[in-house]
């Protein structure tokens, strides 16, 4: 959307009718009452604007690291053109025109999150929009931080930026500095993204003045081991303290780094192999089926690739059943759909093929974002652990 | 639970017979499937009655058990508890029944019979409720 500008009478009389909620919304200053023209802030919002308002003390607390639970930031810019050159530490980026596709896999199951949406400031539509989506979704605790990123930044807090931004300046040569916070033996030697030089956050103080370079002005980016590590903001802020002007954290770091564009070099020299990639899941005849073979394949070569779950009975689960394979009955697993585990693809098995094509079905209907798939065959195990798999 | 929301089996498939007629509909066994078990089966399993297997009887046994559209031996109808009006009485505890609210009673009835034949004794895949 686009700055709008709209008389004062006009502005000064919604500020009346339509002042909105602002739990925990410190109102900024007034709008000079000599201005022929006004723009939106809390106290005079735009026209479509979402009625829950919070501030930047309230962003400061959810913005930490380690991330905390209970809460998430969504930044509903684009992702190339704004989320990876900035935004606020440990936000996700849905952006607004994806966010039916999207938001179902990922907002988080628990409807009561705390959810503050942000994009560019007052005179940005883009939150206030998603937010009011993500109420209809059946959210209850959807805020917007109309001050968004640029408020942020205003605010002298550091912008975080993504692994694709760094890896778009490693790839183009552009100038900066990357600094890993982490151990140098126990961490950084082991493996670090390209060009990153070493400065471990306990011994900052002595490393930094030989190691950072002289021009204040530089740009300097840190990143640690992702968002439950503290390192990197801790020398980040540090190097502000000295005086340094532009100077940025990568939150999720090297674990982001490694899972995008597999294991950096390590202190060798030599770069780590790249992880084995997992077997795929092959399709099976019935719908949503997977092969016999690429099942056993996946099994015998990556079962921590998947999440095994018997849905025969637990006395049948007892007899004997896949190693590593929990057990969800199909009798009761409509209620237990919100404890099936998430983060892997689930393969569900049964004895025939019928209760783990079942709960396939089920799980799809109630919660489609889910990677599920099904056993369509028949399974006998023994009791040392054998098993014998016959395709339908 | 209240009787009056249990939907036997056998009263699931006369209403089944009743809506196969002239209906180009292409059931939907694994919808059927679904239904069965999240409302009809979970019913029935905490009735004195217990689950129903669909493999109890023949696919002759259930098409004219269909057609009977007798629930509860004849104290109301199969149609009845496939019904948008039944459905939209449960949703609040039975999430299936809720995301089927809006599916045409034909057609989900059709689902269900499509299942039941399926799973019966001599079907292509006889089923049990465990």
């Amino acid at each position: 959307m686009k700055t709008k500008h709209i008389p004062l009478m006009a502005a000064l009389l919604s500020a009346f009718v339509i002042l909105p909620t602002q739990a925990q919304t410190a109102a900024p200053a007034a709008t000079p009452a000599s201005a022929a023209i006004v723009a939106y802030s809390p106290a005079n919002p735009g026209p479509g604007w979402y009625k829950n308002l919070v501030n930047l003390d309230f962003v400061k607390k959810q913005a930490v690291v380690p991330k905390i639970d209970g809460v998430m930031l969504i930044d509903a810019r684009p992702t190339a053109r704004k989320y990876d050159l900035g935004h606020i530490p440990t936000a996700v980026n849905i952006p607004d025109t994806s966010f039916d596709k999207l938001a179902p896999t990922m907002l988080p199951q628990d409807k009561s999150t705390l959810l503050v949406f942000y994009c560019e400031g007052y005179d940005c539509i883009l939150s206030h929009s998603s937010a009011a989506k993500a109420e209809k979704l059946g959210y209850t605790n959807v805020r917007v931080f109309a001050e968004g990123f640029p408020g942020w930044v205003a605010g002298g807090n550091l912008p975080a930026v993504s692994v694709a931004y760094i890896k778009k300046l490693i790839d183009e040569k552009a100038p900066m500095t990357l600094i890993d916070s982490r151990p140098k033996a126990r961490k950084y030697d082991l493996g670090y993204i390209p060009t990153a030089i070493n400065i471990p956050d306990s011994q900052f103080e002595s490393l930094a003045p030989k190691m950072l370079p002289a021009d204040k002005a530089a740009p300097l980016y840190f990143y640690c081991d992702g968002l439950a590590c503290v390192l990197s903001n801790d020398s980040a802020q540090k190097a502000v303290k000295l005086g340094y002007t532009n100077v940025k954290v990568v939150p999720e770091g090297y674990p982001a780094w490694v899972k995008a564009y597999g294991p950096g070099p390590t202190a060798t020299g030599a770069t780590q192999p790249a992880a084995k990639a997992a077997p795929a899941i092959e399709p099976g005849k019935e719908a949503g089926s997977i092969t016999v073979s690429s099942f056993e394949r996946i099994l015998k070569e990556a079962p921590d690739s998947v999440f095994l779950v018997d849905v025969r009975d637990p006395r049948e689960f007892d007899m004997g059943t896949f190693k590593g394979a929990i057990n969800m009955p199909l009798s009761t697993l409509e209620k237990s759909l919100d404890k099936l585990p998430t983060g892997k693809p689930i393969i569900f098995f049964c004895g025939a093929g019928s209760r783990s094509g079942e709960a396939h079905d089920l799980v799809k209907l109630h919660k489609p974002e889910m990677k599920t798939v099904f056993l369509d065959a028949d399974t006998k195990w023994a009791k040392d652990g054998s098993y014998t798999i016959k395709g339908k | 639970m209240k009787s009056s929301k249990f939907l036997p089996v056998a009263a699931l498939i006369a209403l089944m017979g009743a809506s196969f007629a002239a209906h180009a509909y292409d059931a939907d066994w694994k919808r059927g499937r679904i239904y069965y078990r999240s409302v009809c089966t979970s019913c029935h399993t905490a009735a004195p009655i217990g689950a129903i297997n669909p493999s109890t009887k023949t696919k002759a046994d259930w098409s004219a058990y269909l057609l009977l559209d007798k629930h509860a031996k004849g104290k109301d109808t199969v149609s009845k508890y496939v019904s948008t009006a039944y459905r939209a009485s449960i949703k609040a505890t039975n999430k299936t029944a809720e995301k089927f609210a809006d599916v045409p009673d034909k057609e989900l009835a059709e689902d269900i019979k499509a299942f039941l034949l399926k799973g019966a004794k001599d079907g292509d895949s006889p089923a049990t409720c465990s």
